[in-house]
């Protein structure tokens, strides 16, 4: 699996190149973040020719080892100016993986306007023609492309927000089912690929046979080994059962479930959109739900969900703890139906799901509508869905929302909206929003599952520090952060697997290190953008104003969280 | 000493635990026979604690399993 594509959009020129064997182990994170850094200068226009947006597999791609199939996409962030790697589930590394591509790079930007699809096949890379997708949203775009181009076919793509540069927008890519809905949401990367007049890549593994596994016996029994550690795994089968939502009763207990713009962390009607009642509301319904769906081939946690309507029809795969909540309680928001519609509408726009939920939040503060309503969400929505003034600003994402609104309680880190954890009442993640390469990011270094008493200052920079390695060492593989816990016990197999599939030695302590440098690497390119440590704080509400469900404030000392990358 | 124990997880049952005077978290939950401490959260009072966490009469504890949002 060592084939890099390089498009070159001015002059429609595609070429190859192979990884070099000293090279081999560079995937996922630590390849989107090593090009960027290398490639792009890092105070270049982000919509510029000198931007680029770089789309790479991880380690495992193309085999069926659980959750080792996520997608990683990186370039200069349109929302943050930062560096940016965002990654998901979904088919495409795996169909990279069975085309032996490592990377697919989109560089320059088209001589004239125009919008294009990236088709490739085993044998042939081509830019087709797209004038005819133009401001057609998800769904459709999904199902005309898998007319023109074959059912089994794997998808990458933006939606009408992308194509207009919005900077909240992602990047959607194809479930097992080919559903278009598993997201690269964060940091507007999908603006960045509508700059480049890019609707989709397309991927067809008809006859490929990739990827050439070194050792396929040794891969087969650490594989399996790995499956019965998941499927033994009392709190992976909760995953199972509840899904994400399973945190929401965590956070709502511990004062950390964002709720009315990060004003409270608990939400009086929690028990409304927590893990229990949709996994009630979904079996309950029955017709096309499902409560535990595989986001990617071969995952054997199956965390992800089909959620239906009250006739049983379909309305988002998957509803995810994030989006219950920033869309949710954050909006004061306790249905769940409409939760699904706000988060289905994003999915076929082409939006990040917490930006928007930001958004929304902060202008339900500002009073553009009030707290809980939905319906009034849904009518943002359409402003979207029409193109509006509005509507353009809302889907800029919640800090320029904010900033236009007049909102001082914007909750955000380097222009990203936190994930659904107050930093007041879970201190490491306010470490890691404040600190982390990519703005205010949940799994850059996700501390919530960590053993330190979450409300106190003490210990929470070396465990955000320790996150933010294991988090990036999982995107630099290409693997779900949910199996780290299968790993706890046998941390060797992680390189051992890499070893069996690519023949190169590797060990934990090897990847741990991989992770420290692109880490390291990442920090540096902000830096010549122009960040600085000063640009590593979460806005001063959170210093100042106690969150009136934990009783606290975000204290842990500046001097501590400045020495979190010396390592 | 008593704690009062409620279960955040698929039985969401509430009991009260006679445990002995200064006992920690880790020994309630060898009492309830969770051998995996930390695959659960445990939330006394608000707040959450480690196995370390000397209990005190009276504390109302939720168990949850460790989880984490997507």
């Amino acid at each position: 699996m060592s084939r890099v594509i390089r498009v070159q959009l001015e002059t429609g020129k595609i070429y190859e190149e192979t990884v070099p064997a000293d090279q081999i182990l560079i995937a996922g994170r630590a390849l989107t973040s090593k090009l960027v850094a290398e490639e792009v200068e890092p105070t270049c226009d982000v919509f510029g020719p000198s931007n680029k947006l770089v789309f790479a597999a991880g380690l495992y791609a193309g085999t069926t080892v659980s959750c080792g199939n996520r997608i990683s996409i990186g370039g200069k962030s349109p929302l943050t100016g930062t560096i940016k790697e965002s990654n998901a589930g979904g088919n495409v590394a795996h169909k990279m993986g069975k085309l032996g591509i490592r990377a697919i790079v989109l560089e320059g930007l088209p001589a004239e306007e125009k919008l294009q699809i990236l088709h490739v096949t085993k044998d042939t890379v081509k830019l087709v023609p797209a004038d005819d997708y133009k401001e057609m949203p998800v769904f459709q775009s999904a199902d005309k492309l898998r007319q023109q181009f074959g059912e089994k076919i794997a998808i990458s793509m933006i939606g009408p927000t992308g194509e207009r540069k919005s900077a909240a927008s992602g990047i959607a890519n194809t479930d097992n089912e080919g559903r278009p809905a598993r997201y690269c949401g964060r940091g507007g990367l999908g603006a960045l690929m509508g700059s480049k007049g890019i609707k989709a890549l397309v991927l067809d593994d008809n006859q490929a046979t990739g990827p050439e596994i070194k050792n396929q016996e040794m891969l087969k029994n650490v594989r399996s080994s790995l499956s019965k550690e998941i499927l033994q795994n009392e709190a992976l089968g909760r995953f199972t059962k509840y899904g994400t939502a399973g945190m929401v009763d965590v956070t709502n207990n511990l004062g950390a479930l964002p709720t009315k713009n990060f004003s409270r962390g608990s939400f009086d009607l929690a028990e409304q959109i927590n893990g229990n009642k949709l996994h009630e509301v979904i079996t309950q319904r029955g017709g096309d739900g499902n409560p535990s769906h595989a986001c990617m081939p071969g995952c054997v946690i199956r965390c992800s969900n089909v959620f239906p309507n009250a006739s049983g029809k379909e309305v988002v795969a998957p509803l995810e703890y994030e989006t219950i909540s920033l869309m949710g309680s954050n909006c004061g928001i306790g249905n769940l139906d409409i939760i699904a519609e706000l988060n289905y509408r994003c999915n076929n726009l082409g939006l990040d799901t917490i930006d928007m939920g930001g958004a929304i939040a902060v202008a339900m503060e500002a009073g553009v509508i009030e707290f809980g309503d939905g319906e009034g969400a849904i009518k943002l929505m359409e402003e979207i869905e029409q193109n509006t003034y509005l509507g353009r600003i809302l889907a800029s994402g919640g800090v320029r929302t904010g900033q236009v609104l007049g909102v001082r309680r914007i909750p955000a880190v380097k222009g990203q909206i936190m994930a659904a954890y107050d930093p007041r009442a879970v201190k490491g993640l306010g470490v890691t929003y404040s600190t982390s390469t990519m703005g205010a990011d949940h799994t850059a270094g996700q501390t919530v599952r960590m053993p330190v008493e979450h409300h106190s200052p003490e210990g929470q920079v070396e465990t955000s520090r320790k996150a933010q390695i294991t988090n990036t060492m999982h995107d630099c593989i290409g693997t779900c952060l949910f199996v780290n816990g299968a790993f706890a016990n046998h941390q060797e197999w992680l390189g051992e697997m890499v070893t069996a599939i690519h023949g190169e030695t590797c060990t934990y302590e090897d990847l741990q290190n991989i992770s420290k440098q692109t880490l390291l690497l990442e920090r540096e390119f902000n830096r010549k953008a122009g960040f600085s440590d000063n640009d590593d704080r979460l806005p001063e509400f959170f210093y100042t104003e106690e969150n009136p469900d934990s009783g606290t404030v975000f204290d842990v000392p500046e001097d501590e969280i400045r020495k979190i990358f010396d390592f | 000493m008593n704690v009062q124990v409620k279960w955040m997880t698929d039985s969401r049952k509430t009991e009260v635990i006679d445990i002995h005077e200064k006992a920690t978290v880790g020994e309630l939950l060898n009492k309830l026979n969770i051998n995996n401490h930390e695959d659960f959260l445990i939330v006394i009072n608000g707040k959450n604690r480690l196995s370390d966490y000397v209990l005190h009469n009276e504390d109302q504890v939720k168990i949850f399993h460790s989880m984490a949002g997507g």
